[in-house]
């Protein structure tokens, strides 16, 4: 637009910004005859003129002013406060309001609660507040939220905590009493809860329905320290005051009448066993459904906790075991001589009903029944709902030594297959780098997770302790990711989780997850591994989100599925340079796009970006494979590839692709026998492999075992029909037992995986030739010649059909012209059987010479 | 990283110290009359939030985010940050077009002053003052309006050239 142009808008619009829209309309078809830029231009700020009352009103000084005047800020969602980002509102009562928040230097939710405004001014309330939050955060227990930290922002204090999903007990008894496993389950948990803060010499003073949280997944989480006591340790039986607490006046109460014990109800001093009283009243409601101190009014209900007896559980519970009613009953005993002494004792007891009727192990879960109004009043209480798990059920007595992670399902649509995917290579790289625990590959546990169900059995086949299994599904833009360790030996749940992170939070979930599992296991991190851990886990959300998309597609083998993982790793990087998986990634899809393009143009890259991830770090394992591997595939470098695998068999001795590239090394140099016994050795510690069991059938292959190599290749096939490299090995195993309808037809299946992949096409024309079919041979070869035109047909494999159609000097052309493109069969021109025919062949000696393959 | 957002918030008192600190750590000005003053005043106040906005435009917002809805948070939430960016820039197009309106703007919203205010400053009449107002209010209204409306992509462009 010109300035004229804008000048005679602004003149139509100001001649007909207070005319009625009809007269408006009128003028304007005058004004603007055939100008229809003129008009939209006009109509969009008389528009605008209408809707713009609150624009540009208050100027920023000016709020500014207010602010600076007040010294406060009322919390808002997408105010930072601290390091915090208010998200939403999910609670506000008398005293507090609660916010979901996101910390956005760790990534993860958070529940902020904020003292109102009127108690801000309040000692006590204020004393209180922080009293809560120091109480809670000197305990440190899967029962007990999580205090992440206290602040003072804009002269605001908040409480940050875990974020926690649930509802509280109250919700969950408005439907009535629940059942006998429930009730244990909660009691155990709760009273677990309160062995750890009574060790920690705090006793909550508050138990209470509205304070037991339960998340979806059946974890109890305790919450609102705000009237917690702080004991001084040692002194079990007596309150002494700390200066900075909140005084207690003799005769002032303090807690819910409802659930106070009697003592505490008489304003006498307190101890760890008021708490007990306290969740005898919570049991003993939870089994009858009604409290078990009645009355209507505060005073009514004092009396009652001082001289009430409750009626007998017995005759409102007939189910209810006596071991458990005997245990309610002992709770709220009135003297407190005669309780438990400790929350232990009381858990211990609870366990031991648990052990009798049944109910191990298996965790009620509790429907979600998510509601504002749940929020509303749980809001007295720090934590709200969240995104954050932690299972701790009875850990296994001894250190878990093995683990298979099972391929997590996708349970949402098929744009979620690569977070599945995703998600299960992360946690298996996590702990694959732990010497001390054996984990089972991909292909293995892939096998084992498709078909059975009996976890035994599967442990037992698979020869791992623990499983690892879950799904992924999406609700909205938030992603529900649940996992579960279980023991093998006894089909025991040791810990399992339910997550809801956003995209930005994948990772931090995904590491949150191994530290779960690494917590459960008692397995103790090396300083190393940490620090890869670290480094892995600390990158942008984005950059993992597309690391995670180039991983999913680099499982597939063909080429667009590799050029697709080159794009995703390339833009993860751009997104973060220092992304050392990214760059193995990378790395890793260059490799394998040598069977597809010509290796001179991949293989730099390939080197180039596995240097780039030994130098940022977080994968050097990966890395330094992925290097080897040029320096086998690409270089010829026999003695720097060795460097490299073993580089990594020192600080991994259980990779997997270690032993892979390591074995193609000792395969390509003709050492037969040890690369036989690295498998062997591979196939025990991975038994379900399909890698491994491909490797052996090519190592047979190469040891000029053919039965064996066929049998072996079946056997991966099994595992995987998708394998397109064990066809070949099939294929080229039966030519060299004459079988050879045996190997057309295992060549044909791999070719329909890709058939535009002149690979296969290569091995076919070598079959035909080797079976006497020449014409059909040499049709092929000139279909390849042709194909050789628009892409990289790999000259070694045309050699091999010259060779066999018995001219060798065409044959010594392709493979001097192997030579020059770098050929990724070249390393094995020594092993290949193929070569048999040539062996004394001047030509053939001065190649080995010049692929270093020569004694 | 992940974190370069933090720390954009503007806290208000900052706002009015960093818009003061600039207005008088120029030595070399010297004030030639009150109407200078509130000029200089109000284009400080404008820089102030605008290299603030750019500043912690590391964490953008995507589509979607209404821009008109400027209010409280501007100054103290880096979830406006887009909002006041775009207002810049529209301001800088309508500079382009008509001068008089763009300054007037400028002493309204991030001055501050009122229609008597802006019209001594720019020796004009009230009337000028509050027809230039409501014309630039609307031009830039329906101008933030298409941006948000067309998916709000040069913001996102800028965001990056920023040094997001």
């Amino acid at each position: 637009m010109t300035p004229e142009r804008h000048r005679q808008v602004v003149e139509l619009f100001e001649q007909l910004c207070d005319c009625g829209s009809s007269q408006q309309e009128v003028l304007l078809a005058a004004h603007c005859r055939g100008d229809d830029e003129l008009r939209h231009a006009v109509e969009a700020m008389l528009a605008a003129d209408q809707e713009s009352s609150r624009f540009l009103q208050t100027p920023p000084a000016e709020f500014a002013a207010k602010l600076a005047r007040t010294g406060q800020l009322r919390p808002l969602p997408g105010q930072m406060f601290g390091e915090y980002e208010l998200l939403e509102r999910i609670g506000r009562g008398g005293m507090c309001e609660v916010f979901l928040a996101q910390d956005t230097r760790l990534g993860r939710r958070a529940a902020l609660k904020f003292l109102s405004q009127e108690y801000e001014s309040n000692p006590t309330q204020l004393c209180r507040f922080e009293q809560e939050a120091r109480a809670a955060s000197a305990l440190n227990h899967s029962n007990i939220v999580t205090v992440y930290g206290f602040g003072l922002v804009y002269s605001r204090r908040y409480i940050a905590t875990e974020f926690v999903e649930g509802e509280t007990l109250r919700d969950q008894l408005s439907d009535g009493p629940l059942a006998v496993d429930a009730v244990v389950e909660v009691a155990i948990q709760t009273a677990s809860a309160l062995a750890a803060a009574h060790g920690a010499g705090i006793v909550h003073r508050d138990i209470k329905p509205e304070n037991i949280m339960l998340r979806p997944d059946g974890l109890v989480k305790i919450v609102d320290f705000g009237i917690a006591k702080r004991r001084s340790l040692g002194s079990e039986a007596q309150a002494v005051e700390g200066r900075s607490e909140v005084p207690t006046l003799p005769g002032l109460l303090v807690g819910t009448p409802r659930y106070m014990s009697p003592e505490q109800a008489r304003g006498l001093p307190i101890d760890a066993r008021s708490d007990l009283f306290s969740l005898g009243c919570v049991l003993y409601e939870m089994l009858a459904g009604s409290p078990a101190m009645p009355g209507e009014t505060p005073s009514d209900i004092i009396a009652a906790i001082i001289t009430h007896n409750p009626e007998p559980l017995k005759k409102l519970r007939p189910d209810c075991p006596g071991s458990l009613i005997r245990i309610v009953n002992r709770a709220l005993e009135k003297d407190r001589e005669k309780r438990y002494a400790t929350a232990k004792e009381m858990a211990a007891d609870l366990r031991s009903v648990e052990c009798l009727y049944g109910t191990t192990g298996q965790v009620p879960r509790f429907k979600l029944r998510w509601s504002r109004s749940a929020a509303a009043i749980a809001c007295a209480s720090a934590l709200l709902l969240g995104a954050f798990l932690l299972l701790q059920f009875r850990g296994p007595r001894l250190p878990v030594d093995s683990i298979a992670v099972l391929p997590l399902s996708n349970e949402g649509g098929p744009e979620l297959q690569f977070v599945a995917d995703g998600l299960t290579n992360s946690l298996t790289k996590d702990f694959v780098e732990i010497p001390q625990l054996r984990v089972l590959s991909r292909s293995s546990a892939s096998r084992v997770s498709a078909q059975i169900s009996d976890r035994i059995h599967a442990g037992k086949l698979l020869k791992v302790r623990t499983l690892l299994r879950g799904g992924v599904s999406g609700r909205g833009d938030r992603l529900v990711v649940h996992l579960e360790l279980i023991d093998t030996t006894n089909d025991r749940r040791l810990w399992q989780g339910r997550y809801n992170p956003g995209w930005a939070d994948l990772l931090q979930v995904q590491a949150t997850i191994s530290k779960e599992v690494i917590r459960t296991l008692r397995i103790q991190l090396g300083k190393q591994t940490q620090e890869d851990w670290e480094k892995r886990h600390d990158v942008r959300p984005e950059a993992y989100r597309l690391y995670l998309k180039a991983h999913s597609s680099l499982l597939g083998s063909r080429q667009s599925d590799l050029e697709e993982a080159v794009l995703y790793a390339h833009r993860a990087l751009e997104v973060d340079s220092t992304y050392g998986l990214a760059a193995v990634e990378m790395a890793k899809a260059y490799i394998a796009l040598a069977d597809y393009i010509s290796p001179r143009s991949v293989m730099p890259k390939a080197r180039e970006y596995a240097l780039r991830a030994i130098e940022v770090g977080g994968a050097a394992s990966d890395a330094h494979v992925a290097l080897g591997l040029v320096k086998l595939l690409y270089d010829w470098d026999w003695n720097a590839a060795e460097q490299e695998f073993k580089w990594d068999s020192v600080s991994n001795p259980r990779g997997i692709e270690t032993f892979s590239c390591y074995l193609h090394y000792k395969g390509a140099l003709g050492r037969t026998t040890e690369a036989t016994a690295t498998v062997r050795n591979l196939l025990t510690l991975d038994p379900l492999s399909t890698w491994a069991n491909q490797e052996m059938s090519c190592n047979s292959y190469y040891a000029r075992q053919y039965e064996k190599a066929v049998e072996q290749s079946s056997r991966t096939l099994r595992m995987n029909p998708d394998f397109p490299i064990a066809y070949v090995i099939a294929g080229r195993a039966f030519v060299q037992q004459h079988k050879f309808q045996e190997a057309f037809a295992a060549l044909e299946s791999g070719r329909k995986l890709d058939p535009s992949w002149p690979f296969l096409l290569e091995e076919l024309a070598y079959a035909n030739a080797a079976s006497g079919q020449w014409k059909i041979a040499k049709k092929m070869l000139s279909q390849l010649d042709v194909i050789a035109h628009q892409r990289y047909v790999d000259p070694v494999l045309v050699a091999l059909v010259y060779l066999q159609l018995g001219d060798r000097d065409k044959a010594f052309w392709y493979l001097e012209k192997g030579y020059i493109v770098r050929s990724s069969s070249m390393p094995w021109l020594k092993a290949e059987p193929r070569f048999d025919p040539v062996r004394s062949d001047p030509r053939y000696l001065q190649l080995l010479r010049k692929v270093g393959l020569s004694n | 990283m992940a974190t370069q957002s933090v720390g954009h918030t503007l806290q208000p008192t900052a706002l009015i110290n960093e818009a003061y600190v600039r207005l008088a750590s120029d030595d070399s000005r010297e004030w030639v009359n009150r109407a200078h003053f509130f000029g200089v005043a109000a284009k400080s106040m404008r820089h102030v939030l605008v290299d603030h906005a750019r500043g912690g435009q590391a964490k953008k917002r995507g589509n979607g985010t209404p821009l008109l809805s400027l209010d409280e948070s501007v100054v103290i939430s880096n979830e406006r940050t887009a909002e006041i960016i775009a207002l810049d820039d529209a301001l800088a197009e309508l500079a382009k077009l008509n001068q008089r309106q763009s300054d007037v703007v400028e002493l309204r919203y991030f001055g501050g002053l009122t229609v008597e205010e802006t019209a001594q400053v720019m020796k004009t009449s009230p009337e000028t003052v509050t027809r230039d107002w409501r014309a630039a209010k609307a031009w830039l209204y329906s101008q933030l309006s298409q941006r948000s409306a067309t998916g709000d992509r040069s913001n996102d462009a800028r965001a990056a050239s920023s040094g997001s």
